[in-house]
C-alpha cells in the first residue's frame, strides 16, 4: 500500500533531489487515491449513516475485474476498466435493491446496515480468495513502462495515468457535490436528514444514486490501483482501516474533508517510510486515529 | 438458573464423553467450546448495548501472553493462564476507556480498528509475537493427583476447557438474571435514561467489559496450549467476525442463542475440511439472510414456533395458566 522506493542515504542536493522526487511522486498517487477511496467511503459514512465494512473489497473487486477482463478476453486495460464498470453496475443496482432500499428510510438503519457489510466482507474476501488465491497479482499492460525518469527515479505511463485519473476523478465528486441537485440534495442530508426530507429532497432515490456512486468510485478506484500496482486480498483490511481513519479524522459528515485528509495521508505515507520502519507506519496512522477519537471525535471538519 | 446450571452440567458430561470416544473429536469439541466462550462474552456485550468487534484481537492477546510466557520464560502453564486472562482484560479496558466518549456505532468502529492494530502487532513485533512465523512449541498445563502427574493433552485439555466453560457460562447466567440482567437491559435500553434513574452506567460497562475481555483472553490461552503453535493470521478481523455471526445466528440476547450458533457453525466446518475454505462465505451468507429475514436466529425461529402452540394448549386446559 504504501510503497516507496528504498530511502538512500541524502547529504548533497541531488541526494536530496533522490528522496524528494519519489516521494512527491508516490505522495501525489497516494493522496489522489486515498482521496477518492474516502470520497466514496464517506458518501456513505455520512449521507447515508452505512459504514460500509466491504469497502476494502468493492475496491478489490474493481481491480480483479479488470485482471480477469485483460487477462482473459485479452481486453486492453482501457476497454477492460469500461467493460468491468459496465457488467458490474447492474450487480451494484441489485445489492442496493435487495439489501439497503428497504432501509433507507428507517429510523435506526445503522447497525443493520453494518451487520449486512460484514456479511458481504466475509462472502467477497473469501470468494476473491477462492477464485484468485491469497498472491499478489498484477495486470500488465504497456503503461507499465517508463515514460521519464526524475532524478534517478522511474516514472511509469501508468504513474502519470493514473494520477490523472484519479485527480479528474475527484476533482469530478467534488464539482458534482458542489454544484448539481443531487450534489445539494447529498450535502443537505449529511447536514440534517429530516430536514432534507421536509424540505423535498427524495431520501429513498438520493440514497440509492449516492450508493451507486459510491460503488461505481470504490470500482473504479480498485481498477486504477491496477493500473500501477500489484494487488493482493489482504489489501482490503488495510483500506478499510484507512478510509475509517480518514472518514473519522476528517469528520465523518464532511465529504470535501475526507478528500482533503486523504490528500494528505496519501502524502505522509509516501514520506513515512523514510523517518520509520516501515511496519510501523500502521501503528503511527493508527496511533493517531486513536488520539483524534479520546481528543476531537467530531473531526478536523464539522457536518 | 437451575434450568441453566443442569443444561450446561449436561452439555459439559456429553462433551467428555465425546472427547473420550475418539482424539479427533476432542479437538472438535475443544474448538466448540472456545467458540462458545467468544461467542457467550460478544452477546453478554451486547446485552449491555456495546457492538464490539475486538473479539479476535483479545483472544490472541490470551493466547500470545500464554505462549510468550511458557515457551520464552518457562513460566508455569497454570500462571500463564491467569496472566493472559489479566492482560486480556486490561487491555479490553483500555480499548473501552479510549472509546468511551464514543456513542453507538462511532464506539463499534473504534473496536474494529483496535482489531487492526492488534493484528498489526501479532504480525510484526517480532520479539513479543514471532512475527509472521508465530511462537512453536507451547506447552500444556499438567496436575498432579495422588501421586500421579498428568498432562492435560488431547481428551484431557478438552475437560479442562469444558470445566472453565462450565465456570465462565455460570457467571453469564447469573449476569444475564435478576437485579444485574434488568440493569443490563436498562443500559441497552436507553444508557442515558439508565443514568438518570441511578444506574453507573460507565462502571457497569467497564465491568462487564473486564469480565468479557478476560474471558476472550482465557479462551485465547486454552487455546494456545492446546493448538501448541500460533501463528498471527489466527486472529485477525474474521473471526471477530465468524463470532459475531455466530452470535446472531445462534439469537442475540438470549443465553442459548451463542451457545447454539457457536456449535451450529463450527462443528461443521472443523469436521468437514472442504468447508473450512468455504467458511466466510458461508458466515457472511447466513448472517445477511438472519438479519434481513429473522433476526432472532435460531433461538427466535423455535420460540415463535412454541409461541403459535401455545394459545391452542391454553385453550384446552385452564384459561388462567398464562396469568398463573
Amino acid at each position: 500500500m504504501h510503497g516507496c522506493g528504498a530511502a538512500q542515504p541524502a547529504g548533497t542536493a541531488w541526494g536530496e533531489l533522490v528522496l524528494v522526487v519519489p516521494v512527491l511522486v508516490e505522495g501525489l498517487l497516494l493522496g489522489a487515491r486515498y482521496a477518492l477511496f474516502a470520497a466514496g467511503f464517506t458518501i456513505l459514512f455520512g449521507a447515508l449513516r452505512m459504514p460500509f465494512i466491504a469497502y476494502g473489497q468493492l475496491v478489490l473487486v474493481g481491480a480483479y475485474a479488470v485482471l480477469t477482463l485483460t487477462s482473459g478476453l485479452g481486453l486492453g486495460f482501457f476497454a477492460a476498466a469500461l467493460a468491468g464498470l459496465l457488467a458490474l453496475l447492474p450487480v451494484l443496482y441489485a445489492t442496493d435493491r435487495v439489501f439497503f432500499r428497504p432501509l433507507y428510510s428507517s429510523e435506526s438503519p445503522v447497525i443493520v446496515y453494518l451487520i449486512i457489510t460484514i456479511g458481504l466482507t466475509q462472502i467477497l474476501s473469501n470468494a476473491i480468495e477462492l477464485v484468485y488465491t491469497a498472491n499478489p497479482r498484477t495486470v500488465f499492460t504497456p503503461y507499465r513502462q517508463t515514460a521519464a525518469v526524475l532524478a534517478g527515479y522511474p516514472l511509469s505511463y501508468a504513474g502519470v495515468l493514473s494520477i490523472l485519473i484519479t485527480g479528474v476523478l475527484v476533482v469530478g465528486v467534488a464539482v458534482l457535490l458542489a454544484h448539481t441537485r443531487f450534489g445539494r440534495a447529498l450535502r443537505a442530508m449529511v447536514q440534517n436528514r429530516d430536514a432534507a426530507a421536509l424540505m423535498g429532497v427524495d431520501i429513498i432515490r438520493t440514497s440509492t444514486r449516492a450508493y451507486l456512486l459510491a460503488g461505481v468510485l470504490a470500482l473504479a478506484g480498485g481498477m486504477l490501483l491496477a493500473l500501477d500496482s500489484s494487488f493482493s486480498p489482504d489489501m482490503a483490511v488495510q483500506i478499510i482501516g484507512i478510509v475509517f481513519v480518514i472518514a473519522l479524522v476528517g469528520g465523518s459528515g464532511s465529504i470535501f474533508g475526507a478528500m482533503l485528509v486523504g490528500l494528505v495521508l496519501g502524502f505522509v505515507l509516501a514520506a513515512a517510510p523514510l523517518v520509520m520502519e516501515p511496519y510501523m507506519v500502521d501503528f503511527t496512522i493508527y496511533g493517531t486515529l486513536f488520539a483524534f477519537l479520546v481528543l476531537k471525535p467530531e473531526g478536523i471538519f464539522r457536518r | 438458573m437451575k434450568a441453566h446450571l443442569a443444561a450446561n452440567a449436561a452439555l459439559v458430561a456429553l462433551g467428555i464423553a465425546v472427547a473420550f470416544s475418539d482424539p479427533f473429536y476432542a479437538g472438535i469439541v475443544t474448538l466448540v467450546a472456545l467458540f462458545v466462550f467468544l461467542a457467550t462474552a460478544v452477546n453478554l456485550l451486547s446485552g449491555a448495548g456495546v457492538l464490539m468487534f475486538a473479539t479476535a484481537g483479545l483472544y490472541g492477546v490470551g493466547a500470545y501472553t500464554y505462549a510468550h510466557l511458557t515457551v520464552y520464560y518457562a513460566v508455569s502453564p497454570w500462571l500463564a493462564i491467569a496472566l493472559g486472562t489479566a492482560l486480556a482484560a486490561v487491555v479490553g479496558v483500555l480499548v473501552v476507556m479510549a472509546s468511551l466518549r464514543l456513542q453507538g456505532i462511532y464506539f463499534a468502529v473504534s473496536t474494529l480498528i483496535a482489531n487492526l492494530v492488534m493484528s498489526a502487532v501479532f504480525l510484526n513485533a517480532r520479539p513479543l509475537t514471532g512475527g509472521p512465523h508465530g511462537i512453536v512449541g507451547v506447552p500444556t498445563p499438567s496436575v498432579s493427583l495422588l501421586g500421579i502427574d498428568l498432562t492435560l493433552r488431547g481428551p484431557w485439555h478438552t475437560v479442562l476447557t469444558l470445566v472453565a466453560l462450565f465456570g465462565w457460562l455460570l457467571v453469564v447466567s447469573a449476569m444475564m438474571r435478576g437485579a444485574r440482567g434488568v440493569r443490563l437491559q436498562a443500559l441497552r435500553m436507553d444508557s442515558v435514561l439508565a443514568g438518570t434513574l441511578g444506574l453507573g452506567t460507565a462502571r457497569i460497562r467497564l465491568q462487564v467489559f473486564l469480565l468479557c475481555a478476560g474471558a476472550m483472553g482465557l479462551a485465547g490461552t486454552l487455546y494456545a496450549s492446546y493448538a501448541t503453535a500460533l501463528s498471527p493470521y489466527e486472529f485477525d478481523i474474521f473471526v471477530s467476525f465468524a463470532v459475531l455471526t455466530m452470535v446472531n445466528v445462534g439469537g442475540r440476547l438470549t443465553f442459548v442463542g451463542p451457545i447454539v450458533g457457536a456449535a451450529f457453525l463450527t462443528v461443521p466446518v472443523f469436521l468437514f475440511q472442504p468447508v473450512y475454505a468455504l467458511r466466510n462465505l458461508i458466515y457472511g451468507s447466513l448472517l445477511i439472510l438472519v438479519i434481513t429475514l429473522s433476526p432472532g436466529g435460531l433461538v427466535g425461529i423455535v420460540r415463535r414456533g412454541a409461541d403459535r402452540l401455545r394459545p391452542a394448549r391454553l385453550q384446552e386446559g385452564a384459561p388462567d395458566a398464562r396469568a398463573a
